[in-house]
């Protein structure tokens, strides 16, 4: 009885690093697949570096009153607006 | 759209060779006095295309071109136009003039933009215009309006956005309104559910995007851009904002300009002078105009902006 308890104590605990091993795996894979994922459901901050803008354009440093951004990013909105007009321009 | 018991009462129509949306904010059961204040906001539009139209042969304004050289007798819509203008040539120190008319010919934009783009086009015309703005002689005491011989006027834009104002005028007594006339837009009191008017700046590189969305009321908001109205003639990329300093269409780095201004005529001006002024001096300018503010998008797509246009919409 004894030898057979000890063999069933031996074999749980057994059981028991097997899931904890299993259990940090995935925790760690799950923690690998966060990270690679983008940050969708966060606003993205606007860069106000004025100094990041092309010379050849002409855009000196004195332009520091506007701020200036690369519109080529992903546009985020901070809500969604549906606008009710467009400024189509002329 | 229906709260606070006021209804949005909307009327579009076609007019100056593009699509009018006007709206006013009413008490639910007061849609037949929002709809005759509608309909007197299409015939405004009407009889000042009617009027100030360079591609209608037998408008004032063609009437005023051929009448070159020697005094013409104007309307008082006419004369108050023609006055908003020049006081705009002055403002802008002539990047904006009126008188580019022959310039415009010149760059290919002889006709209505509907027909430049399915008829041939006349070749590109070399010409040295030796008159500006200040050549305009305004005789208010006769009504007069003299441009010297061999000069022509366009009031295209600016005639444009002076209806807008005027049409708001009409509606000043709602609650809310708005009129929208092919981008150049003009914004009194909020919607019928309280909140201010949103409005999409068109992104020029996507057009089916909005760079922005802005949160306005009692103002104006207007684009200039050389994405619309541009044309390709014999490998020459022509667009309809000429720089009065060279006489052709501009070149600078500018793609397209969004100004905020008090009202739709300052707005289209500012817009247009910051396009051709370029980056740098463009923003300047935007800057030294009252209560104006700007986005400016550059053709490297680099995105300029007043700090209050950040504050009033929902940014990237």
């Amino acid at each position: 009885m004894v030898n057979q308890t000890t063999k069933r104590n031996k074999l749980a605990a057994r059981s028991l690093v097997v899931c904890g091993t299993l259990l940090a795996g995935t925790a760690i894979w799950m923690s690998v697949i966060n990270s690679a994922k983008p940050a969708t459901q966060t606003a993205v901050p606007v860069s106000d570096n004025s100094s990041s803008v092309n010379q050849s354009n002409g855009v000196s440093n004195q332009s520091a009153i506007a701020v200036q951004t690369p519109i080529s990013t992903t546009p985020i909105l901070q809500q969604q607006v549906i606008p009710r007009f467009r400024t189509r321009g002329s | 759209m229906k709260m606070f018991g006021l209804v949005e009462i909307t009327r579009s129509f076609t007019a100056m060779n593009t699509n009018v949306e006007a709206v006013v904010c009413v008490p639910s059961g007061g849609e037949k006095q929002a709809e005759n204040a509608l309909l007197l906001v299409q015939d405004i539009f009407t009889s000042v295309e009617a009027a100030l139209s360079r591609f209608i042969p037998d408008s004032e304004i063609s009437r005023l071109n051929r009448s070159a050289g020697q005094p013409f007798q104007a309307s008082s819509l006419l004369f108050t136009v023609m006055t908003l203008a020049k006081a705009a040539a002055e403002t802008t120190g002539g990047i904006f003039d009126p008188t580019i008319l022959p310039f415009l010919m010149a760059a290919g934009y002889d006709r209505s933009f509907e027909q430049l783009v399915t008829q041939s086009i006349l070749p590109v015309l070399e010409i040295k215009s030796r008159y500006t703005w200040r050549d305009i002689i305004l005789d208010a005491a006769a009504s007069t309006i003299t441009i010297p011989a061999g000069a022509g006027v366009d009031l295209g834009g600016i005639a444009k956005g002076w209806t807008v104002d005027y049409a708001g005028q009409k509606l000043k007594d709602f609650s809310g309104f708005a009129i929208d006339a092919g981008g150049d837009i003009l914004l009194g009191g909020k919607r019928a559910d309280g909140s201010l008017w949103p409005i999409g700046v068109v992104d020029p590189f996507n057009l089916q995007e909005n760079l922005t969305v802005l949160e306005l009321s009692d103002c104006a908001i207007c684009t200039s851009t050389t994405t619309r109205r541009c044309w390709r003639l014999d490998g020459f990329s022509g667009h309809h904002l000429i720089d009065s300093r060279h006489g052709k269409p501009a070149d600078s780095a500018v793609v397209s300009v969004t100004v905020i201004a008090d009202s739709a005529a300052r707005a289209e001006v500012i817009a247009k002078t910051a396009l051709i002024l370029g980056p740098d001096e463009g923003m300047q300018f935007i800057h030294s105009q009252t209560g104006a503010q700007g986005i400016i998008v550059l053709n490297n797509g680099v995105l300029l902006r007043s700090e209050e246009t950040r504050e009033a919409g929902y940014v990237r």
